[in-house]
């Protein structure tokens, strides 16, 4: 396996995460590494060491149903305590960059 | 004996027998942690007037007749990525610096209830990624038994904190081995409760299928004790478990070992060469001390685990990190670097508040969760992990615990693997198959390193699911032969430390 420079690049712009440049080729090495050692697995599956076939990928160990609340309105006050830790706000809202061009 | 230096137990006893105050112990506390941090820096923050406020508020209940709980008075350190109501919680991140929760995490609201006193949080590494608080984005912390040496990690504060008497009891999370790996490397007892047992409402979230919080201690009654209090149901979180918790204080009644199994696992011998030879005489001498105890050593095969575990975490812990530190996007909280438009808010933000450990794990999640890469690993992944719950339970058919080292090595020195990250993430290769198989493990502190600065060594125990009595039995039993976990010889041993 082998990554590119532009997968990093990539998955850096998926992650919304600025990367700057001298990041970029320890993050190369890095995920070579990181995926040098998933190899094994399919190295191990090539050998029939490791046998996938069949398996559920969501084998929960035992689990109770999920839980249910009475369907009760409950009022909450964290709005203000919320709010309060806005980097920018204006009255109740988030303030962020425009999104959309003036008319 | 000072009044630091008492276990839980014994600080709730003297206080409600009205031997010493609450006020009197958080003094004592709070004098050993200011002479001792500046050495140490086992601390992002400490809450000396809200704790010595809740002290006065058990000292007055307790002078009314009142009843102030089973944690009375005892001082404790939570781990950074847990809220505590106006205090600024970082998880050792700048991209959190300067935040304060508006609430309580379900855990603190349970310490607080059962009358224990917050003296601080504690360091970590940044957002519970790595194993030896090094990546902490504010500073590192140093191992009690040796200032040159690294804690371990995640919950590397919380360890040191414990390790060095600053406080009888600490919380931890553990996602890949974050409690367990820091008390073995301190020379404590660190439990990683069965998934869904604690509740993680109010725990900043890094891999949600395998974090939990849990319990730090220096004897296993204090360990039961905390445990004890946070282990509750909590319909915030939906993953944690309605059932009823047993009395986790009654196995401490354990007189012996006898008729129980202890599995050993065939695996290990293979692995030989990359455990360290001290570490395998400790573990060696533990089981000595079960079999004298009565119990069954026995063998058991997890060959899955042992040698998948690690690059199966390593895909699926950053995958769910990637999804869950999303959040962080400088606009609702926390740093916000602000620009011309909300696409460079979000990747100036977040490119100046993730240190370099965080940015790896956030990259590697994303890359194998993007398209194109999802079946290759993401879902190969997940296959090995149910394999891996199938192997353990076929084990617990033949054993009631399985004996492992905690980590490969005693505490490395600092610095040593920081430029290695994945050399690091094989410190937590026998403890993150029982994170992927959502099951309890103890680490006790079996012996220390021979030589001139001895180490601690923990040994591991693994449980079937909700198996906590089954370990705090052993645990209790081989208390009575290894002895309490002790304080770190700081002050005068200390002397000559080098602190780097």
């Amino acid at each position: 396996m082998t990554i590119s420079e532009k997968d990093v690049r990539h998955v850096a712009g998926l992650a919304r995460l600025r990367v700057e440049e001298q990041e970029i080729e320890p993050l190369v090495r890095h995920f070579e590494a990181i995926l040098g050692h998933f190899a094994a697995l399919s190295k191990a599956r090539e050998e029939g060491r490791l046998n996938l076939d069949g398996v559920d990928p969501f084998l929960f160990s035992e689990r109770e149903a999920p839980p249910l609340r009475e369907d009760e309105p409950v009022r909450s006050a964290v709005r203000d305590d919320v709010l309060a830790a806005a980097p920018e706000r204006k009255d109740s809202f988030f303030v962020v960059p425009r999104i959309l061009e003036e008319e | 004996m000072e009044l630091f230096a008492l276990s839980a137990a014994e600080m709730v006893r003297g206080i409600k027998e009205k031997d010493f105050s609450a006020s009197e112990v958080f003094a004592s506390c709070l004098s050993r942690i200011e002479a001792l941090e500046p050495e140490l820096s086992a601390l992002l923050a400490l809450t000396a007037g809200r704790g010595r406020e809740e002290a006065a508020r058990v000292d007055g209940m307790i002078a009314r007749g009142g009843e102030p709980g089973p944690l009375a008075g005892v001082p404790v350190v939570l781990k950074d990525n847990m809220c505590l109501r106006g205090v600024p919680a970082t998880c050792a991140s700048r991209i959190l610096e300067g935040w304060i929760p508006p609430y309580d995490a379900k855990a603190a609201e349970l310490l607080a209830g059962a009358g224990a006193v917050f003296a601080g949080k504690a360091n970590m590494d940044e957002f519970a990624m790595g194993s030896s608080t090094e990546f902490s984005a504010f500073h590192p912390t140093s191992n009690p038994w040796d200032t040159g040496r690294v804690p371990g990690g995640s919950s590397g504060g919380s360890a040191a904190a414990v390790a060095a008497g600053y406080v009888p009891l600490a919380l931890g999370s553990d996602t890949g081995g974050s409690i367990r790996q820091p008390a073995s490397y301190c020379g404590l007892y660190g439990l990683k409760p069965t998934y869904g047992l604690v509740s993680r409402w109010g725990l900043v979230a890094f891999a949600s299928s395998l974090d939990q919080i849990g319990p730090f201690a220096r004897t296993v009654e204090d360990l039961a004790l905390l445990l004890s209090v946070i282990a509750a149901p909590d319909a915030r979180d939906g993953t944690c478990s309605r059932r009823e918790r047993p009395d986790y204080t009654a196995p401490l009644a354990a007189s012996s070992l006898r008729g129980k199994r202890i599995a050993v696992v065939k695996e290990l011998d293979a692995m030989r060469s990359s455990v360290d030879s001290e570490v395998r005489r400790v573990l060696e001498n533990t089981l000595n001390l079960c079999r004298d105890e009565g119990a069954e050593i026995v063998e058991v095969s997890l060959p899955v685990s042992l040698e998948f575990g690690l690059p199966c975490y390593y895909i699926l812990a950053p995958a769910e990190a990637s999804s869950n530190l999303a959040r962080f996007d400088g606009v609702r909280y926390g740093l916000s670097r602000r620009e011309d438009s909300l696409l460079d808010l979000y990747f100036s933000t977040r490119g100046a508040g993730f240190g370099a450990e965080v940015k790896r794990r956030i990259l590697t999640g994303t890359y194998v969760l993007s398209s194109g890469y999802y079946d290759a690993y993401y879902l190969t992944a997940q296959k090995v992990r149910s394999l891996m719950k199938a192997e353990f339970r076929k084990a617990f058919g033949r054993c009631d615990l399985i004996a492992l080292p905690t980590a490969p090595t005693p505490a490395f020195k600092k610095s040593e693997l920081v430029d290695d990250p994945v050399r690091m993430y094989l410190a937590d290769v026998f403890t993150l198959p029982v994170n992927l198989a959502e099951l309890p493990a103890l680490s006790l502190n079996g012996g220390f390193t021979g030589g001139e600065k001895p180490l601690p060594v923990g040994v591991q125990f693994i449980a079937p699911q909700w198996g906590e009595p089954e370990l705090l039995n052993a645990a209790a039993v081989l208390e009575r032969r290894l002895g309490k976990a002790p304080i770190a010889p700081l002050g005068a041993a200390a002397e000559g430390g080098n602190s780097r």
